[in-house]
C-alpha cells in the first residue's frame, strides 16, 4: 500500500461506505463474509424485512464499511423491499449513500450479470467490478479478456473466486485504489423518446411539489409498472396520465414499452462485451447430466422426498441428544443454585424457574437452527434448493406460497422457530409474509405431549390402537389443511403486496465450503440468542411472575390447615405429625403439591383462568383447562406440568403419567349445569387438541415473527390464531352436543 | 394465432417474438434475458407440469407457466 493513498483516505470524514451489488448466486455473500469475516453486524432496514448486512473491511491501517445490498437482477422497484437498493444508492430515507460500488459478477453469465451494472451507470457512483467465478467459467470454455473488459467499461476489473479466496488481496487493494482515484461506469445512451419522457416527468414530479426525481429514478417511473416511485407521487393520477402518454410515444417510436429498457441495455452490452466473451463452441454445463437425475419425474421425486426426511428426521429426532443435554444442563444450574437461595423463596423461583428456565428455553432451540441452517446452506451451496423449489413449487403456487416454502413448512412441523428463520432463503415478500404466518400452523413437537396423553388417556382406552394412531396422524394434518386455504384467502383478498414471478436460476452444481456453512450456523444462531432470545427470556418470566405472584402467606397458612384438616380423617395425629416430620413421606408430598396448586389457583394467571373460563366454557373446558391453556401461551408444553400442578401432583409429570391420566379420567364438573358430569368427554378432548394443533401458543414464535417481520403481524398471527383455535374448540364441542 | 411460451413441447426450440407489453411483468421477464430475437428452448417440465424450465441466452432459467404465458414466440422447431 502507498503512504498518500493511506493518509488521503484516513482525512475523509468517518469511514468510507463501499457496497456489493449483484445478482443473486453470484457469490456475493461469500465474498462479504470473506472480506469481513466475523466483524459483520446484522439489522433491518427500517420499516421492512430486508435484511441489512454490514461489517468492517480493513485494508492495513484503513478501516471501511462493508455494505452487503440484497442481491437483485435489476434496479426494478414494484415493493416497498425492492426498493432498497434504489434508495442505498440514491441516498434516500436517511441511508448513506456508498462511496464505491464493487458489482460481483458471475463470470459464466457475464451479460445478464452486466445489465444491472449498466443500470447503475446512471447513479454516476464510482465502481469497480469483481468477476467472481471465474473458475467456473474457464471449466464451461467461456473466456474473458479481462483487460479489454475494464477498458470498455472504464472501471477496474478484478478476477475473484470467492469459495477459494483467490484474488482477495487484489480486491482488497482495488477497493483502496478506486477510493483514492475513483473511476465511474459510462452512462448508456437514451433514444431520444426516453431522454425526453424522463425530463417530463421530473418536471411534472417537480411542479406538483412531490420530492425530486433523479435521473435514475425516473427511468424507474417510466420503466416499472406501479413503481414505488410513482406510488409516492402526491398526484398518482396525473403520472399515470403523463405516463400513458409516454408510452405511447416510446411505442411509436418501434419499441416495446414493456422491454423497451432491457433491449436498449442488451444491445449496448452486446456491442460493449464484443470480442471480450469468447465461448467455445456450445456452452457444456456440467449440470445437465446431474439434472436428468436430479429433476426427473420419478428419480428426482424419490431423492427429494430421500433429501428432506433427512433434513427433517435430523431436526426432529438427531437434534433429541443435544437438546435433552441442554434440558439437563438447565436443571443441574437449577439444582446447584436453588439451595443457594432458600432464604430468599421469591427470589430463588425467580432465578431458577424464571431466568434459568427461560435461558434454557432460548438455548433448546438452538440445536434445531444450527442443524437446519446446516443443511440450508448445503443445500443452497450445492444448488440443490432451486431444483427442490423446481420440484414442489405445484404444491404451494395455488395459494400464494412457492416452492421455496417447502423446506420452511418442514422444518416448522419439529419446531416453527427455525421454520421462520429458514424463510429468508424466500426473495418474494409476499410469499415470504405466507409462509412465515403459515409455519406456526405446521405441527411441531411440542404440541406432540398434549396428543399423546389425550389420545392415550381417552382414545386409545376405548377404540384400541388404530383408532389412537389414526387421530394422532389426523392432528399432524390439522393445521395443514387449514394453513394452506387460509394463506389463499389472505393472499387473494387482504395482502396488497405485489406477487413477483417465481424465477428460479439453476446455478452450477458446486462443491459447498465448510467455512461458509459454519459461517451461516454461526450468524443464524447468533442472531437468534440475541435478538428473539432476549424476547423470549422476557416473555417467560412475565409467564413465571404471573404464575407466581401474588404469594401470600396466609392463602399457605388456609391450604395447610384444610389439607390437614381433610388428612385427619383418616389418619391419627401422630401419624400426621410424624409423616410431616419427614419431608419424603406420601404425606408430606401430597401437602406440598396442595399447597402449590392453591397457589397457582389464587396467582394473577390463575384468577384470570378462573374469570375468562366463561369464554372457553362454549368449549366445555373448565377453568383448570383454562388455566393450563393460558400458561402454555409461553410455551406448549408448560401445560403438562401446570396441570400436574393444579391436580395436587407437582410439575414433575410427563404425558406418560399414569396418575396425570387416572386423575383426568375422574375429573368431574364441581358446579354449574354441568355438575357431576366428567369434564374429559370426547367433544372435549378433540376441542383441547384442535385448540392445540390451531392455536399460536408459543412466546418465542411469537418474538420470532416480531423479529422477522413487524411487532404488528406478531400480534396479528397470534390473535387470529388464538381467535381461530377458540373458534375450532367450540364448533367441536357444540356439533358434537347437538348430535 | 399467436403462440407462447408455456404452449410449448419440451425439447422444442423457438424465437421469442415479443413480451406482452401490458403486463407487469414484461419489464422484469426482459431484464432477465427474455427479449424479441433470442432463441429459447424449453428443458424440462417439473414433475407436477408446472413450472417450466427454459433455456435462453446460455443460462437456464425456471418460470411458471403463468409468467411464460406473456411470452409470445415464432419460428418454432418442435
Amino acid at each position: 500500500m502507498n503512504a498518500p493513498t493511506e493518509a488521503a483516505l484516513k482525512k475523509r470524514q468517518g469511514r468510507p461506505l463501499v457496497a456489493l451489488v449483484g445478482n443473486p448466486n453470484t457469490g456475493k455473500s461469500t465474498l462479504f463474509n470473506r472480506l469481513t469475516g466475523l466483524r459483520q453486524h446484522i439489522a433491518n432496514y427500517p420499516g421492512i424485512t430486508v435484511e441489512k448486512k454490514s461489517g468492517l473491511l480493513r485494508v492495513g491501517g484503513i478501516e471501511m464499511d462493508l455494505l452487503d445490498l440484497p442481491g437483485s437482477y435489476s434496479l426494478t422497484a414494484v415493493s416497498d423491499d425492492e426498493r432498497v437498493v434504489m434508495d442505498v444508492l440514491g441516498g434516500r430515507r436517511g441511508l448513506q449513500r456508498p462511496d464505491l460500488l464493487v458489482f460481483v459478477l458471475d463470470a459464466t453469465n457475464l451479460k445478464r450479470n452486466l445489465l444491472l451494472v449498466s443500470q447503475c451507470a446512471e447513479l454516476g457512483i464510482p465502481a469497480l467490478i469483481a468477476l467472481n467465478q471465474c473458475d467456473a467459467a474457464k471449466r464451461n470454455g467461456i473466456r474473458i479478456d479481462v483487460e479489454l473488459l475494464a477498458k470498455r467499461l472504464g472501471v477496474p476489473v478484478v478476477e475473484t473466486i470467492a469459495t477459494r479466496g483467490n484474488g482477495l488481496g487484489e480486491l482488497k487493494q482495488a477497493i483502496v485504489s478506486a477510493l483514492d482515484a475513483p473511476s465511474t461506469l459510462p452512462k448508456i445512451h437514451w433514444p431520444d423518446c426516453i431522454t425526453h419522457g424522463c425530463s417530463l416527468l421530473r418536471a411534472s414530479f417537480h411542479d406538483a411539489g412531490s420530492s425530486d426525481l433523479t435521473q435514475a429514478e425516473a427511468l424507474r417511473v417510466l420503466f416499472d409498472s406501479d413503481s414505488v416511485f410513482t406510488c409516492g407521487a402526491s398526484d398518482k393520477a396525473r403520472v399515470k396520465r403523463l405516463l400513458d402518454i409516454l408510452h405511447r410515444e416510446i411505442r411509436e417510436s418501434g419499441l416495446n414499452p414493456g422491454s423497451a429498457e432491457a433491449v436498449i441495455h442488451y444491445r449496448h452490452l452486446e456491442s460493449l462485451l464484443d470480442g471480450v466473451v469468447e465461448a467455445s463452441g456450445p456452452i457444456a454445463r456440467s449440470h445437465d447430466s446431474i439434472d436428468a437425475l436430479l429433476l426427473n419425474r420419478v428419480w428426482g421425486t424419490l431423492i427429494f422426498l430421500g433429501v428432506m426426511y433427512v433434513v427433517f428426521q435430523s431436526l426432529y429426532s438427531w437434534a433429541r441428544p443435544l437438546m435433552d443435554f441442554i434440558d439437563i444442563g438447565t436443571s443441574a444450574t437449577q439444582e446447584v443454585i436453588r439451595p443457594l437461595l432458600s432464604a430468599t423463596p421469591a427470589l430463588q423461583s425467580l432465578v431458577c424457574d424464571g431466568i434459568i428456565a427461560g435461558v434454557g428455553g432460548v438455548l433448546i432451540f438452538l440445536p434445531q437452527i444450527l442443524i437446519l441452517f446446516f443443511f440450508i446452506a448445503l443445500l443452497e451451496d450445492t444448488g440443490y434448493m432451486a431444483r427442490a423449489a423446481f420440484l414442489v413449487d405445484k404444491l404451494f403456487s395455488w395459494c400464494g406460497l412457492n416452492g421455496r416454502s417447502f423446506v420452511p413448512l418442514l422444518s416448522s412441523y419439529a419446531c416453527a422457530i427455525p421454520g421462520v428463520m429458514a424463510t429468508r432463503t424466500l426473495s418474494d415478500p409476499k410469499a415470504r409474509l405466507t409462509t412465515i404466518l403459515m409455519a406456526p400452523f405446521m405441527s411441531c413437537s411440542a404440541r406432540l405431549p398434549v396428543y399423546i396423553l389425550l389420545i392415550g388417556t381417552f382414545i386409545e382406552p376405548i377404540y384400541g390402537p388404530f383408532v389412537a394412531g389414526a387421530v394422532l396422524f389426523v392432528m399432524h394434518f390439522v393445521g395443514l389443511a387449514l394453513a394452506l386455504p387460509l394463506a389463499w384467502v389472505l393472499n387473494k383478498f387482504f395482502l396488497k403486496i405485489k406477487t413477483q414471478p417465481f424465477i428460479l436460476e439453476m446455478p452450477d452444481y458446486r462443491v459447498p465450503t465448510l467455512r461458509n456453512i459454519f459461517q451461516r450456523m454461526w450468524e443464524r444462531g447468533r442472531e437468534f440468542v440475541l435478538r428473539a432470545g432476549t424476547v423470549i427470556l422476557a416473555f417467560s418470566i412475565l409467564i413465571w411472575s404471573l404464575l407466581y405472584f401474588p404469594r401470600d402467606h396466609e392463602v399457605k397458612e388456609k391450604a395447610a390447615q384444610s389439607f390437614l384438616a381433610e388428612a385427619a380423617v383418616n389418619h391419627s395425629p401422630a401419624e400426621i405429625q410424624s409423616a410431616l416430620e419427614n419431608p419424603e413421606s406420601d404425606i408430606s408430598t401430597a401437602l406440598t403439591h396442595h399447597i402449590d396448586s392453591i397457589y397457582i389457583e389464587q396467582s394473577y394467571l390463575g384468577r384470570f383462568g378462573k374469570a375468562v373460563q366463561p369464554v372457553f366454557d362454549p368449549a366445555g373446558f373448565d377453568w383448570k383447562i383454562t388455566i393450563g391453556v393460558l400458561s402454555s401461551f409461553a410455551a406448549r408444553e408448560v401445560i403438562i406440568a401446570t396441570m400436574g400442578i393444579i391436580y395436587n401432583l407437582g410439575a414433575d409429570v410427563d404425558e406418560g403419567s399414569y396418575d396425570l391420566r387416572s386423575v383426568l379420567k375422574k375429573e368431574k364438573w364441581t358446579s354449574g349445569p354441568r355438575e357431576g358430569q366428567p369434564v374429559y368427554t370426547l367433544p372435549v378432548v378433540l376441542g383441547i387438541m384442535v385448540f392445540f394443533a390451531l392455536c399460536m401458543q408459543c412466546g418465542a414464535t411469537v418474538a420470532i415473527i416480531a423479529r422477522e417481520l413487524s411487532w404488528r403481524w406478531a400480534t396479528f398471527s397470534f390473535f387470529g390464531m388464538t381467535a381461530l383455535a377458540w373458534l375450532s374448540a367450540v364448533v367441536i364441542y357444540q356439533v358434537s352436543m347437538l348430535l | 394465432m399467436k403462440r407462447t411460451l408455456d404452449s410449448l413441447k419440451v425439447g422444442s426450440r423457438s424465437e421469442i417474438e415479443e413480451i406482452a407489453s401490458d403486463c407487469d411483468r414484461a419489464n422484469r421477464m426482459a431484464t432477465l434475458g427474455f427479449i424479441p430475437g433470442r432463441i429459447v428452448k424449453v428443458t424440462r417440465l417439473a414433475p407436477l407440469g408446472d413450472p417450466i424450465s427454459v433455456e435462453v441466452d446460455g443460462q437456464e432459467i425456471s418460470l411458471r407457466r403463468s409468467e411464460a404465458h406473456i411470452i409470445q414466440v415464432k419460428n418454432i422447431a418442435e
